[in-house]
């Protein structure tokens, strides 16, 4: 598999703080590669830095060329797009124009309406698309937050904590969601995920990191298997 | 349904009553003037909601870019002789290349550092204008604190506007009050103002989703401006006059209530502030003094209990008409 995305020890830090500290990995082309690592551990801000909504030191490679010196619309337009841990929406938009932001500015495609409702229909809101974004459940606020980010149409898509704070049900319609995103459209994922067990059950590869630094990657089981991964985050039920 | 038809039907409503208005006032000036004062303000407030309300960003230099307007158009009509037609879109192109300039410093500003930024503006300019007045430039002198004086007023088919006949300059002022408010309708419901709103609701989502924010940030800052200048200028060839005093303290407060009154990037709220703190500030006149006590009650009482303004209002009285409307029927369908 070719390798999508490579960062060469980034680091970003926030005045004495290195929330992210020289961090480097690949990505393959098509996986589903998972990161975890306890609450401040630097995860989100890894996400902001390859997004560019902040600029670190280091170096990221996608499709090997260098796009850590690009603003955020140009990383988008580039084929990588992102949803956030705070679901966030465009909150005085409908559900229709929430997708239609996605599909008109992070996409060069001329069939946007097409976009749109091919969007509605994947993450099943065609029927609420004209509902105001703000009175939407949580659930539906981060399926619109979804389809926002696959209307750009990317090559891959970085979901940080999209499960968090959803039902057991909620949770297992997102994992369905996420496995069609990866296999039918073939879209390469990064996700953060609190619940290992779910997080181990859908990625090919995952990263532990703590403390902005890299202990552990590979496939699940050798993950789990990790002593220091085990110390540090997995904790006794896992030894 | 319902809605919809009450809407068209107080739409058609207000256009009658606009267009019959000086039937009802046309031998009284003093009320045509606030009239058309009525219309410019709206296009001014409307203008400054584009920046304020629909894309959030605190710009609050506003005035400067209608005094702008209306001294550039003023200074190429007197000395380069050019209409006051063409001196409206000069006036715009002058205040949007200045809105485009102020623009830059401001794309990393956010909040107060931009309103501080921003609200400078409003002592900048004044002492600009003065400084640039008699005995500076031989030809080009703003006339300094008393303003540029006899700013010609435009002509159409060999006849002139003027001062004496408030009539057709309440039809000019009512089609150029048409135009611009459907212009600033046309760019919120277009692309662009879905870029602004998808800045202002999240930004970082927005940016992230492919929407480049120096570019729209740019853009309102000149669309915003360009209107203002524009009305600036037509203002300034309405009465003639354009001073540093267009841009007080007391008249940035007063649009400053249009807008938050007539609420917030819920458009056309604040044109409609602008026509209802227009007529009030004419009727507080007697007041005195007072006059911005009594305003700055308003918004604070706006501010906290109807935070889309005038709005919230209709909105009020719209369910009320519906409901009311749906008992007539009711009651008519169902055999007492
Ligand atoms: N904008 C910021 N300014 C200062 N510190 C920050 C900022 N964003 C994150 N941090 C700090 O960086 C560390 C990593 O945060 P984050 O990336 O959000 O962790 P995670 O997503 O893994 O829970 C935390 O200690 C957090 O307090
Ligand atoms: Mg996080």
């Amino acid at each position: 598999m070719p390798i999508i995305l490579e960062t060469k020890q980034i680091t970003k830090r926030f005045g004495e703080l290195a929330a992210v500290n020289n961090l480097s990995f690949d990505v393959n082309e098509k996986e589903i590669f998972g990161i975890a690592g306890p609450n401040g551990a630097g995860k989100t801000t890894l996400f902001n830095v390859i997004s560019g909504i902040y600029s670190g030191s280091g170096e990221i490679d996608y499709f090997g060329e260098r796009i850590d010196r690009l603003r955020p619309f140009q990383v988008c337009l580039k084929g990588i797009a992102r949803t956030f841990q705070i679901p966030t929406v465009f909150s005085t938009l409908t559900v229709y124009d929430n997708i239609r932001i996605g599909a008109h500015f992070g996409n060069h495609s001329l069939n946007e309406k097409k976009i749109i409702n091919d969007v509605l229909e994947f993450i099943g809101l065609t029927e609420k698309q004209h509902i105001e974004a703000k009175h939407l459940p949580l659930f539906d606020k981060k399926l619109t937050m979804l389809g926002a980010a696959l209307a750009t149409e990317p090559k891959l898509i970085l979901l940080d904590e999209p499960i968090g704070g959803l039902s057991p049900k909620e949770i297992n319609e997102s994992v369905e969601l996420f496995k069609r995103i990866n296999n039918e459209l073939g879209i390469t994922i990064i996700v953060i995920e609190h619940l290992m067990k779910v997080l181990m059950a859908i990625s090919q590869r995952m990263m532990i990191i703590h403390n902005g630094e890299k202990i552990c990657i590979g496939s699940p089981e050798e993950v789990a298997r990790d002593k220091q991964v085990i110390e540090v985050y997995l904790g006794a039920e896992y030894a | 349904m319902v809605n919809n038809l009450l809407k068209n039907l107080s739409r058609i409503g207000l256009l009658l009553l606009l267009a019959i208005l000086p039937i009802l006032f046309h031998d009284n000036d003093h009320i045509m003037n606030i009239i058309i004062l009525c219309l410019i303000w709206g296009v001014v407030a409307a203008s400054w909601d584009l920046i304020l309300g629909y894309a959030n960003l605190f710009s609050f230099g506003h005035l400067s870019f209608f005094v702008i307007g209306g001294y550039a158009s003023g200074l190429l009509a007197k000395y380069i002789g050019l209409t006051p037609w063409l001196g409206y879109i000069a006036g715009g192109i002058a205040a949007a290349i200045i809105g485009f300039l102020i623009g830059i410093p401001c794309l990393r500003l956010k909040g107060m550092y931009l309103a501080i930024v921003t609200f400078s503006l409003n002592f900048v300019l004044p002492t600009l204008i003065v400084w640039a007045g008699p005995g500076k430039f031989e030809n080009f002198s703003t006339g300094g604190s008393w303003g540029l004086t006899r700013i010609p007023a435009p002509s159409l088919f060999g006849y002139v506007f003027t001062r004496q006949e408030l009539v057709p300059w309440y039809y000019l002022s009512l089609g150029f009050f048409i135009m611009f408010l459907s212009i600033i309708y046309l760019i919120i419901k277009s692309n662009i103002g879905l870029a602004f709103i998808a800045l202002r609701d999240a930004e970082p989502q927005a940016k992230s989703l492919g929407v480049n924010e120096y570019k729209y940030k740019l853009l309102v800052f000149a669309l915003s401006a360009f209107i203002a200048g524009s009305a600036g200028a037509y203002y300034a060839s309405y009465f003639s006059l354009i001073s540093p005093a267009s841009m007080n303290l007391d008249v940035f407060l007063i649009v400053l209530v249009m807008v938050l009154f007539g609420g917030l990037g819920v458009f056309p709220g604040a044109a409609i502030g602008a026509f209802i703190i227009t007529i009030v500030n004419e009727l507080l006149r007697p007041t005195l003094e007072w006059r911005l006590v009594i305003l700055g009650t308003i918004v604070i009482l706006t501010m906290m209990f109807m935070p889309k303004g005038i709005m919230d209002i209709l909105a009020l009285l719209g369910r009320l008409m519906k409901r009311i409307l749906n008992i007539r029927r009711s009651s008519k369908s169902t055999p007492a």
